[in-house]
């Protein structure tokens, strides 16, 4: 037994600067736990607390009674508490330092309790926010020695005069202080302390204290995670996190994980996505069941990420799963069920509107009506649906998905051995019948003890995923309900579907499947090396494998056609259309393995303390894909490529391998928990760059100031803590996660599109392009200033960060300077710059007042990009010019909508006046013929007509600048109750075609477009404030030209989470059988306010053709044996 | 608890830390950072082995722009021979508005796709020395990469003009890459030294199919390129070399557009089901209430309908004794009109064409509908499902063409019109028009002019024709008819359906913007 060999006989004191340095590892963050020990020694009590907290135990022998029994057991208790219960009753006194504790005998003072006898007894009992007895805290008479401890149940005595304050102090709650009153009885209720010196964040390889942390480092506990009852975990981080930016733009079943970006954009190539790491290895947060999760941390500035060097220039993403703990096994059960529904769906008009509107853009075009009063009415009155319908087209295909996850957990430990293990089963459906989403985990998180010295872990994980959908896509789907006019039908009086139906699109148009596997593992060894305290070596495999297997059967389908004439129904069927069904499949083969060996020192002289690390890790992996297809299928029933026609197969393949590897560092040193230096820095060399530049050495230094340890502040009643963070570093990017093209150093030619050759099928060879061996790394650059501050006992705490990051060294297309008679695929070269400025601050507060306990955290980000070069060339108007302005504002270039022309005469002067401008007879304003209710755009250059030159770039861009969260939280007895909202702003939108015009490609109309500017007899515009243009049956090239008019503000604010919950009282729970109980009701999307009615504001997809977003309601319950 | 002894457990520690340490530096090795696409082949192997070679050329050939693929429309719809029903064909309006500027022209991809393929051309001739194998088959590939590179030049030639020659693959780092326009002469003499170079290797070469480049294509290719430059006694012997090296004419006018493989054509890109497709059917074949329905696309104007002749006098129908009678518009008329439009009763996919009001593809002012009350029936597949992917070839270069081009050289050269004339009736004749008889220089051009507008018809020559011949902005070329007719089907004559605008810079296009600013030494065409 560990603790054991320490059962030396030196002195406490001697004790406090041992050289034996304890090492905390990242299992032991938990500083809480739990067990339930019947009639056991000490001895067996302290190995328990040993093993869950790592807490050593250092004591006199002879002092202690190891063999004393005892029946003791905790619940999420904290060591403290534990202690004190231990302890309770005897003359055993315990100190914590650090993670050691020191066990020695009180000296009683009994002349201190029997002379004073005449003073008035104060009495209570001291619980924490839930209502728990606390035991073994510690209550002094404020200005005295006196003082005493709460026993088992809370209760504690002391003698005090009116007046007198007394203050109670515990470890991980607030100190609270009351003052006597004539009352005897003082009940008091600590609160647990939010900014606990004691949180320990998972930081790159390791974890360290949070007030040590030198770095910008963003953390969630999965509490909040599990809060959000969301099929995915990206989803749930929104708005909890400063500066992490979250676009969902799909709420396709298993389709609906949000992009994730690091403080907005820093880069103009790809995704800008950041490295994600579950358990230290690069895996998608896709792969780990919500309830698995132990934390999540994202490193922001280079500091914090650099360790992880050419993966990290958009930031990292850290999460770990949980793993083994107490003897008592701990069974968990979570599950909710959940209804969902679109958050948003067009407010399309009714066919009797949508004809009123069809009338007035004929006649605005000068085309007759199409339709009659007498016809208008019917689709009003609808006596005739067959011929005047008035289609739903959303209400009659879209129904309600459901949402259902089950997880079952087992956590547990004995003698060298912890074990975690779960199962979690999530299945949706959408809200069309044939879409729907299935995922199976598994977990299984080892620990074992070998001896002192080595421990070893095993990690084994997997998740299956089953995807279902109608073959046709989901934009062909969306985009029929966004375009098709309710004047059309969808289901004839005789029951059967018409051609325009989508139900066709969804039930018989054949299936799509996914069905994805995805099997993780894990082995580590971890030697600590004798008799060179704080050395350990450690060495990590982990070994990923992926198989995917891709099926889509589309299958023609029998419609019926309605002869309006003669009233008669036919069916049209695939035969009668000549259409068979097709097949394609597909296999998707993946591996991963990383392989990475850490060495760790620390040690501690003093008040200094010091560590270093040093990290080898190359990961190599390979991808194996090949894909087939037939057509023309003989009938529909059998679904595979014999039924094909062999004249028609199709079928490819390709093969990826990747490799890369890093040489990291870390040296760290900390004097009096005050000052604090890191350095950290990586060597990396990656597959994709030539032997010549493949390496990129990418340091980060970084600082903190603890002021609040300074002696002019530690004795201050306002400020618990208060810590300067300063940051400097580089880090790399090789493109690999921007998808750049690989091997760029070699010129060689791969097999290309097919070439038919006398009616023979052969293939084509093209270069790969101009071989470059000269291009390597994007490199970004981060400052990073940030200050810490907790206030009134944790009353309000505030974290500020603000970070200037320069990227460079882009990798980026020549083209822009090269004429084009060179002729060839120019290689990328490493040539833009783009900076990125920003900052987040996130407020806490946390109280209570009575029995109610409420939090409250609000986090704000703001990053705004600029491209400083992009080898743009120099003439370039500066209307257009990408420079300067931000990375995704940049490309939407357009008009200048200047509202809508609202006379001819208007037209007249501007035409008049283009003619005197220009000199030309012919020149007019603005070109297509413009008429009042039409756009009239700004003539930017002044030159009096508009054309090509006065387009400037409009708006912002798709991302976000501005994030924030606000999370609101209390309880009151055995309620729970959290809401938290969710906003992005500085965005926008641009809106066309199905979202945006009326009668787009002979489609629908929105309530928006009763705002459109009518036409007078005069042909002038009547209602001034119209708020669109004059309508037109045909595509109206006036109106519908890239302009700031079809730009709209993107900014929202939603609420994202509510929840109300109830955990059963403990007497309940108790003959249940069970240690906890809790159900809740959760809502998810309830509302959004923005700018953007009629389509979620999250919309990826400027027509509309997406899967929407959805809001949804969960009936939840946790429970744990 | 365990058993360990002390001294045990350290050697197992000792042990174990060695193994690990010599782990941890023998993995430095970084060897398995070196890899290569997996999929790839290295230059110097492809110009040994002919099939690697000819495949390598078959991505020059494939980067041809063929015109199925102009941006959904036709070529065509930009001369009066064609009216596309939709208007969001952008680049097609640009042409009919006059609205083409250096920044929009629909050509501006023409030219770094053009000099893409110079460039890989240019690397082959450097290489193809190195190749190995049957002498035959060496010359032919040798022979096409001439000929392709004589075709890229003549395209942007009659395109933008002269040029820069760029006749070796330029070095990023060394060559001067602000090359200068070369003139429009040296420009031709460049792709006729590529033709005649192409024409050496090919006489002594094996077959090969139209898809790839024949002696008598880069001959034909050769006449037309003279003949465009007015350089029409060199063109009319150009085209006579070719006219022997080919086989002759198909017999059947319609078919040459819908098979691969007919002896006529010279010159082609093929397609097949499913590797390779284009979409021409889908977006030419008419709007219809009926089962044809498709997007509408390109239809024939009133105004090419009215130069089919009839087919008994050969005469135009306003010219007296022609036979034609206005209430039976589309009886007795040459019989490439039938093979050509889709009218008010012609059949189709096994229904009757309707153009009249009311009709099931009638004619509408919005909408897909035809716009002239014509459909495109040549170059369609009638028994194939529009929606499907399209097979049907693109012919760059057929023999008709040749007779043509040889009798328009024989005719501006003046020289030889008894000779234009028998090369028009070997045309005429194939498509059971009686023939023309000689007449003055004048006479037999409007002949001329009238026959390749009637044969060479959706084959993109008119477009092209229209510039070379200053006819652009003739007010007959620039006003477009549609058919009138009531609901009953009875012909009401013809009314204008749109009239187009025209400038003098339109004969020829702008160098592309993007192009201008990253090389100083261009200038831009006039007007532009």
């Amino acid at each position: 037994m560990k603790f054991k060999h320490l059962k030396m006989k030196i002195s406490v004191f001697l004790l406090f600067f041992s050289i034996f340095q304890i090492t905390a590892s990242s299992g032991f963050s938990q500083v809480k736990m739990d067990f339930a020990l019947k009639n056991v020694t000490l001895d067996r009590v302290l190995e328990e607390i040993n093993s869950q907290t790592g807490y050593k135990f250092f004591f006199k022998e002879q002092v202690i009674d190891l063999e004393r029994k005892m029946s003791i057991t905790a619940n999420k208790e904290y060591i403290h508490t534990v202690l004190s219960k231990l302890f309770m009753g005897t003359t055993v006194k315990f100190d914590i330092l650090k993670k050691q504790i020191v066990l020695t005998t009180i000296i009683t003072k009994p002349k201190e309790i029997s002379v004073e006898i005449q003073k008035n007894t104060v009495k209570g009992v001291v619980t924490d926010k839930g209502g728990n007895f606390l035991p073994g805290v510690n209550i002094i008479v404020v200005g005295t020695t006196k003082g005493t401890q709460s026993d088992f149940d809370g209760n504690y005595s002391i003698e005090a005069n009116k007046g007198d304050v007394l203050e109670f102090s515990y470890v991980g709650m607030k100190t609270t202080r009351i003052i006597v009153s004539d009352a005897n009885v003082n009940n008091v209720k600590l609160e647990e302390d939010a900014a606990s010196l004691e949180e320990i964040v998972v930081i790159g390889y390791g974890t360290q204290k949070k007030t040590n942390l030198t770095g910008s480092v963003s953390a969630i506990k999965s509490e909040d995670i599990v809060k959000n009852s969301t099929s995915n975990i990206s989803s749930a981080l929104s708005g909890r996190l400063a500066g992490l930016v979250t676009v969902q733009s799909s709420g396709e079943p298993g389709k609906n994980q949000s992009s994730l970006r690091i403080r907005g954009v820093s880069s103009i190539n790809g995704s800008g996505s950041p490295l994600v790491l579950v358990d230290g290895i690069a895996r998608s947060l896709n792969a780990v069941n919500s309830n698995d999760i132990e934390s999540i941390t994202v490193l922001k500035d280079a500091a914090a990420a650099s360790i992880y060097g050419m993966r990290a220039a958009n930031g990292v993403i850290l999460l770990t799963t949980k793993r083994g703990g107490s003897k008592t096994p701990v069974v968990s059960y979570n599950s909710y069920y959940g209804v969902e529904k679109a958050t948003r769906m067009p407010d399309f008009l009714n066919s009797f509107d949508y004809g009123t509107l069809l009338n007035e853009a004929n006649i605005n075009d000068g085309t007759p009506a199409a339709y009659t009063p007498d016809e208008l009415q019917k689709f009003k009155n609808g006596s005739d649906p067959d011929r005047y319908p008035n289609t739903d087209w959303i209400g009659e295909t879209l129904g309600t998905g459901t949402i259902q996850s089950h997880d079952l957990s087992l956590r547990g430990g004995y003698e060298k051995v912890k074990y975690f293990t779960s199962l979690g089963y999530l299945t949706q459906d959408g809200i069309y019948a044939t879409s729907g989403y299935k995922k199976y985990n598994f977990r299984t998180n080892i620990d074992v003890e070998v001896n002192n010295n080595i421990d070893v872990q095993a990690d084994f994980s997997g998740y299956y995923e089953d995807y279902k959908s109608p073959a046709s896509s989901t934009g062909t789907i969306f985009s029929g309900l966004m375009r098709t006019p309710p004047t059309e039908v969808n289901k004839y009086s005789n029951g059967e579907y018409s051609d325009k139906s989508l139900h066709q699109e969804i039930y018989d148009s054949g299936y799509g499947i996914r069905k994805d596997f995805t099997f993780q593992s894990k082995l580590v060894l971890n030697i600590k090396v004798p008799f060179i305290e704080g050395l350990s070596l450690t060495t990590q495999v982990a070994y990923d494998r992926f198989a995917g297997r891709r099926k889509n059967f589309t299958t023609p389908f029998t419609y019926t056609l309605f002869d309006a004439a003669t009233g008669d129904f036919s069916s049209s069927t695939p035969s009668d259309r000549g259409e068979t069904a097709s097949l394609s499949e597909s296999s998707d083969q993946r591996s991963l393995l990383t392989v990475e060996q850490i060495v760790d020192y620390k040690k501690t002289i003093g008040l200094h303390e010091f560590g270093a690390k040093f990290i080898y890790s190359k990961t190599e992996s390979r991808r194996d894909y090949l894909d087939a297809k037939r057509s023309n299928f003989v009938g529909t029933t059998v679904d595979f490529f014999t039924a094909g026609d062999a004249e028609t197969r199709e079928n490819n393949n390709f093969a990826v391998e990747t490799g890369i590897v890093g040489y990291a560092g870390r040296l760290n040193y900390a004097y009096d928990e005050k000052y604090f230096v890191e350095f950290n820095g990586r060597y990396d060399g990656s597959y994709r760059f030539d032997k010549s530049s493949r390496y990129g050495f990418f340091p980060s230094l970084s600082a903190a100031w603890r002021i609040s340890q300074e002696d002019f502040l530690s004795g201050s009643d306002i400020i618990d803590n208060l810590k300067l963070r300063l940051s400097y570093g580089k880090l790399g990017n090789d493109g690999e996660r921007d998808n750049l093209p690989a091997f760029r150093h070699f010129s060689v030619y791969t097999f290309n599109e097919s070439f038919i050759d006398d009616g023979s099928v052969t293939k084509t060879l093209s270069s790969s392009g101009i071989a470059d061996k000269s291009t390597t790394w994007e490199k970004a650059e981060t400052y990073n200033v940030g200050i810490d501050l907790s206030l009134w006992n944790g009353l309000l705490s505030v974290e500020a960060d603000m970070f200037y990051k320069r990227t460079s060294d882009i990798l980026t297309t020549q083209s822009l300077q090269v004429p084009g008679s060179f002729g060839g695929n120019l290689p990328l070269k490493n040539i833009g710059t783009v900076d990125n400025k920003g900052f987040e601050v996130v407020l806490g507060h946390n109280n209570t007042v009575g029995e109610v306990s409420y939090h409250a955290n609000f986090n704000f980000g703001f990053a705004r990009n600029k491209v400083i070069d992009i080898a743009e060339a120099a003439d370039v108007d500066d209307r257009i010019k990408r420079t300067g302005r931000s990375v995704g504002a940049s490309s939407r270039i357009g008009w200048e909508a200047a509202g809508l022309f609202m006379n001819q005469s208007e037209i007249d002067a501007l035409n008049a006046n283009a003619v005197t401008q220009t000199g030309d007879a012919g020149a007019v304003y603005q070109a297509q013929n413009p008429k009042p209710g039409d756009i009239k755009y700004s003539d930017l250059n002044g030159d009096g007509v508009v054309n090509s030159e006065d387009r400037t770039i409009i708006g912002f861009g798709n991302v976000p600048e501005i994030n924030y969260g606000l999370n609101l939280g209390a309880e009151y007895k055995n309620f729970d109750f959290s809401i938290l909202f969710q906003g992005a702003a500085n965005f926008d939108m641009y809106l066309s075609n199905e979202a945006a015009w009326a009668f787009f490609n002979g489609g629908k109309v929105f309530g928006d477009h009763l705002g459109r500017a009518q036409i007078g007899t005069d042909g002038n515009v009547i209602n001034q404030d119209a708020t669109y243009p004059r309508l037109s049956i045909s595509s109206n090239s006036v109106n519908e030209r890239t302009s700031s008019y079809w730009i709209k503000s993107g900014d929202y604010v939603r609420l994202k989470n509510i929840e109300l919950g109830y955990t059963l009282p403990k007497s309940l729970m108790n003959k249940m059988g069970v240690s906890h109980f809790r159900i809740y009701v959760n809502g998810r999307n309830l509302y959004t306010w923005s700018d953007i009615k009629h389509l979620d504001p999250e919309n990826p997809q400027s027509r509309g053709w997406f899967y929407p977003q959805q809001k949804v309601f969960n009936l939840g319950v946790n429970v744990q044996l | 608890m365990f058993n360990y002894k002390i001294e045990e457990m350290m050697k197992n520690i000792k042990i174990v830390t060695i193994l690990l340490f010599g782990i941890l530096f023998s993995s430095c090795n970084d060897d398995f950072l070196e890899l290569e696409p997996l999929d790839a082949i290295a230059q110097d192997k492809i110009f040994k082995d002919p099939g690697l070679a000819a495949t390598y050329l078959n991505k020059v050939y494939s980067g041809i722009p063929n015109g199925f693929n102009r941006g959904w429309y036709m070529l065509d719809a930009a001369s009066d021979d064609g009216e596309n029903a939709y208007s969001w064909a952008g680049s097609n309006s640009r042409f009919n508005t006059s609205s083409i500027t250096s920044s929009n022209s629909p050509f501006n991809g023409l030219w770094n796709n053009s000099y893409r393929q110079i460039r890989r051309l240019n690397i082959f001739i450097a290489n193809y020395d190195l190749l190995e194998g049957d002498i035959k088959e060496v010359n032919r590939l040798k022979g096409e990469a001439h000929f392709l590179r004589g075709f890229y030049y003549a395209e942007m030639l009659k395109t933008y003009g002269g040029v820069p020659l760029i006749s070796t693959a330029q070095d990023l780092e060394t060559d001067d890459l602000l090359v200068a326009r070369n003139s429009r002469v040296e420009t031709t003499d460049f792709v006729v030294a590529d033709l005649n170079e192409a024409a050496n290797f090919l006489s002594n070469a094996t077959d090969a199919s139209a898809s790839r480049a024949s002696l008598a294509g880069t001959l034909a290719l050769k006449g037309r390129v003279l003949l465009y430059e007015g350089r029409y006694t060199e063109s009319a012997t150009a085209s006579a070399a070719a006219i022997a090296a080919a086989d002759g004419l198909d017999s059947d006018y319609q078919k040459i557009f819908l098979e691969d493989g007919t002896k006529e054509v010279l010159f082609d890109m093929q397609f097949k089901d499913p590797d390779k497709g284009h979409w021409g059917n889908l977006f030419n074949t008419m709007k219809s209430t009926g089962s044809i329905s498709g997007w509408g696309g390109t239809g024939p104007t009133q105004n090419l309908v009215d130069e089919y002749e009839m087919q008994v006098s050969g005469k135009m129908i306003d010219e007296a004794g022609s036979g034609y009678d206005a209430a039976n518009p589309y009886d007795g008329r040459d019989p490439r009109f039938y093979a050509t439009v889709l009218y008010d009763g012609a059949a189709w996919k096994g229904q009757t064409i309707r153009t009249r009001p009311t009709g099931s593809e009638h004619i509408d002012t919005s909408g897909d509908w035809t716009k002239t009350g014509y459909g495109l029936k040549k170059l369609i597949q009638e028994d194939r499902a529009h929606g499907d992917l399209s097979i049907q070839h693109w012919v760059f270069i057929r023999l008709g063409e040749v007779y043509l081009n040889q009798a328009e050289a024989l005719i501006e050269a003046n020289t030889n019109l008894s000779g234009a004339v028998t090369a028009i009736n070997m045309v005429r004749q194939r498509s059971q028009m009686p023939d023309i008889v000689i007449g003055t220089q004048s006479e037999l051009r409007a002949k001329l002019r009238h026959e390749r507008r009637v044969e060479l018809a959706f084959e993109e020559h008119r477009f092209w024709d229209i510039r070379r011949w200053g006819i652009g902005g003739d007010p007959e070329v620039l006003t477009i008819y549609k058919v009138d007719m009531d609901a009953a089907g009875t012909h009401l004559g013809k009314s204008v359906w749109e009239t187009r605008n025209w400038n003098a810079k339109d004969v020829i296009f702008p160098i592309p913007q993007g192009e201008m600013d990253k090389n100083s030494n261009l200038t831009q065409n006039p007007g532009y």
